[in-house]
């Protein structure tokens, strides 16, 4: 899967998930969307932002990350003692915005980026140039 | 010779024609293509095994047979017919042979110059997809009735929105209920019920992505792919214990191994200490020389990830709200989580030098404020504990002499397996060693959960839970035994000695974690029971259980108070036996309930026959007695339950 596909595939999940959710949708799509966005997603968005080698190191950083993420939300609300699985699923998908609205300022900011990476040699730079 | 003459072997060159897609790495040449015989030589027959075998072939065959089989094998399983020995007798022989193809593939994979990741990493999905995955296409309900009560807690957050710090029955999930939320908010946005739809995936799923996390962590001691595969592999062929199920200990076992995973990558020092600060603090020369040795070697061997100090920002931060999680959702793997960071930092395997502290202080914090109820009720007890090591291990184990020759059998192999691998990995530590290289960090990560020995025996379960956090490591080392360094073990022989290792692996791991799947496994009719029961009866109701092992606790299940009779005293227990209609009628006609239930189920009786917990066959003539009495009348049977209700005594009958 290209990098540069992950933050509208991040983009459309949490979207569907929170229509399916708030439209009540019956199917089993909706499970199957509803996990991947849980348990992947949340956490994709922002590790894609850490440039971790490797992909499946980085999708098991990713579901960590979903995971922690999601208990500690939705562990907040019990706490509250108002448990509601909307507004934790509204928080992270909020989370998740931003993540991948953070991933689209990285892409940009390296596609005008010219300047050499630190430490690089200066036959880079003509490389570059 | 050319294999042109009548009676030598001839193949066709269409095969290998047919064959060509697959094969990334045979070509034909134009000379090849357009030679004027159809036959190929013996000489070319040679060199075509020979590119076959070093081409990408294999999964592509292996993986689609061994699957043939697997399924081959499921339908004649016979569940009802499960004896002593669980799953293991049931399965037929093609389900051996599956898992046992894959391994021996496997190993294959792993004698190639360059082992291609790819077929390895695809093999272990397979293997745990067959191994963990049987149960949950079989039985078609959820194993285990730890798993059911798991679902109750689900259930109760859904209802009532909330935990209830103080409640009697299952105190510490309320105390600690991350996972418990995550399954509740899982299960609505899924838009299901409640976690029974997917719960029964849960060892797939854990053990799925606890891949990533094994592998972050082995390529942090070594290049060697051979190696981290080997005990990828080694891991995945002794982890018996069962805490991959539908539990918070299988969500937070994975956290954990990602935050040691991430602290050996990117937080890990390659430089060690100076001399001068050493010898400052260990006076002795040759003392400090050897120290010194040691952390060279240790530095030498780490295998850093680049990271920049934002990058390094951003994965801190994936370890505190990894441990945030952790330390909200289990009593015991937020001090393993701790024990671990801590010895990484003491041994200068990790930079992050404040992070022990910071976790330590994250875990106090929930104690201190959320845990307060859980933490008074046991902290009695945790002290007397404390310090009492033979005491905490002699609970660990199952007192043998009671159960059933199978069951005997089945903890014996367990036993076994995991003295096999702690003695191994102590030899594969010495043959490490003496190819130069310390493993200090895994060293002391496999030697950390002992600490916990002297603080509890965890409800009896505390040495099965150090097993369980150090078998990472001491796989490592189990592979290291046979793959000392990126040099050594190259021969056939090796080949043989792990292949025959991998397979004795798989055979005592059959044994370990299939043979209890008689009392594991639930029917569809005491699933029914079940639910029967918790729909009926009132709140404030007493449920006399036969024992706990029967799903239960998944509905309502605040309202009820449960008594099993495998866990009352020897006393009552001979009673029981002697009078059982004399005790049950002064029980059940207690006034303090509003309603009085007595459940029998296949389930209670497999697990207290087998384990010993009462003489055999108590329930089953505890059953007929209550059958033949005027007193008690059967509300509910079927041919896996009975449910009794004490009748003629004036209190007013359920609903």
């Amino acid at each position: 899967m290209s990098p540069r596909w992950w933050p509208g595939i991040i983009f459309i999940s949490a979207v569907a998930t929170g229509l399916m959710t708030f439209l009540e949708f019956e199917s089993v799509i909706r499970a199957v969307v509803a996990f991947w966005f849980l348990l992947v997603c949340t956490g994709m968005a922002w590790i894609r932002l850490l440039k971790i080698e490797g992909w499946l190191t980085e999708l098991t950083l990713a579901i960590g990350l979903s995971i922690a993420m999601s208990t500690i939300v939705s562990e907040f609300f019990v706490l509250a003692k108002a448990w509601s699985s909307r507004s934790s699923l509204l928080i992270l998908i909020a989370a998740t915005l931003v993540g991948v609205l953070l991933q689209l300022i990285q892409i940009h900011r390296l596609a005008t980026d010219t300047t050499p990476p630190v430490g690089s040699k200066p036959e880079d730079i003509s490389n570059a140039a | 010779m050319r294999a042109t003459g009548c009676g030598l072997p001839r193949i066709s060159k269409v095969y290998w024609v047919v064959y060509r897609p697959h094969i990334t790495r045979i070509s034909f040449t134009r000379d090849a293509l357009q030679s004027p015989s159809p036959w190929l030589t013996l000489q070319e027959i040679a060199e075509r095994i020979r590119l076959l075998r070093s081409a990408r072939v294999a999964p592509l065959l292996v993986v689609p047979f061994a699957l043939l089989l697997w399924a081959l094998a499921l339908p004649g399983v016979d569940l009802r017919g499960m004896g002593d020995l669980g799953l293991v007798a049931a399965l037929p022989a093609t389900y051996y042979v599956a898992l046992a193809v894959l391994v021996v593939s496997f190993v294959l994979t792993l004698r190639q110059q360059q082992p291609d990741t790819r077929a390895l990493l695809l093999y272990i999905v397979v293997i745990i997809f067959i191994i963990h995955g049987t149960p949950a296409v079989l039985y078609g309900t959820l194993r285990y009735s730890w798993a059911w009560k798991h679902i109750g807690i689900v259930d109760y957050i859904q209802r009532h929105h909330q935990v209830d710090f103080n409640i009697v029955s299952l105190n510490a999930y309320h105390n600690w209920p991350g996972f418990f939320t995550l399954s509740a908010l899982l299960s609505e946005v899924a838009g299901l019920d409640s976690p029974l739809a997917f719960a029964s995936w849960a060892p797939v799923f854990f053990n799925l992505i606890g891949i990533g996390a094994l592998l972050t962590i082995l390529k942090s001691a070594t290049r060697d792919i051979r190696l981290i595969w080997l005990s990828v592999l080694f891991f995945y062929l002794t982890n018996w214990v069962g805490q991959d199920y539908f539990s918070p200990q299988a969500m937070n076992y994975f956290l954990h191994l990602v935050i040691v995973g991430i602290c050996l990558r990117w937080f890990s020092i390659v430089q060690p200490p100076a001399r001068e600060k050493l010898k400052r603090w260990l006076r002795i020369n040759r003392l400090t020389s050897l120290v010194h040795r040691i952390f060279s070697s240790a530095a030498q061997d780490a295998v850093t990830a680049n990271a920049s100090p934002v990058e390094r920002t951003g994965l801190m931060a994936v370890i505190i709200i990894s441990f945030a999680a952790i330390a909200s959702s289990h009593q015991l793997t937020p001090f393993m989580t701790i024990a671990a960071v801590a010895a990484m930092v003491i041994f200068r395997r990790c930079n992050a030098r404040t992070l022990p502290i910071l976790l330590a202080i994250i875990a106090t914090i929930w104690i201190s404020f959320v845990a307060v109820a859980f933490v008074h009720e046991v902290v009695e007890s945790t002290v007397e504990a404390f310090g009492q090591l033979s005491d905490n291990l002699d609970s660990n184990l199952v007192d043998l002499s009671n159960t059933s020759d199978g069951q005997r059998l089945i903890a014996m192999v367990g036993r076994g397996l995991s003295m096999g691998v702690w003695g191994m990995a102590f030899l594969g530590g010495l043959r490490r060693l003496r190819k130069g290289h310390w493993d200090i960090a895994f060293a002391m990560l496999a030697v950390a959960p002992f600490s916990l020995l002297a603080g509890n025996s965890y409800g009896g379960e505390i040495m099965f839970r150090i097993y369980f956090f150090a078998l990472p490591f001491m796989t490592f080392f189990n592979a290291a035994f046979f793959l000392p360094s990126s040099q050594s073990g190259k021969s056939w022989i090796t080949t043989l000695m792990i292949l025959g290792l991998s397979l004795a692996m798989l055979g005592g791991f059959f044994f370990a974690y299939y043979g209890k799947e008689r009392q594991y496994y639930f029917t569809q009719e005491e699933i029914a029971a079940s639910e029967f029961l918790s729909d009926i009866a009132p709140e404030n109701t007493l449920m006399i259980e036969g024992s706990r092992n029967y799903p239960s606790r998944f509905r309502n299940y605040e309202y009820f108070v449960y008594v099993a009779l495998s866990r009352e005293h020897a006393d009552a227990q001979l009673e029981m036996i002697k009078d059982p209609v004399g005790m049950f009628t002064r029980w059940m006609s207690n006034d303090a309930y509003d309603a009085a239930y007595l459940i029998i189920t296949r389930s209670q009786k497999a697990e207290v026959d087998a384990l010993g917990e009462m003489p055999p066959g108590t329930l089953d003539r505890i059953e007929r007695a209550l059958m033949d009495s005027p007193d008690f009348e059967v509300i509910y049977k079927n041919r896996d339950v009975r449910i009794f209700v004490l009748v003629n005594y004036g209190r007013e009958g359920p609903g």
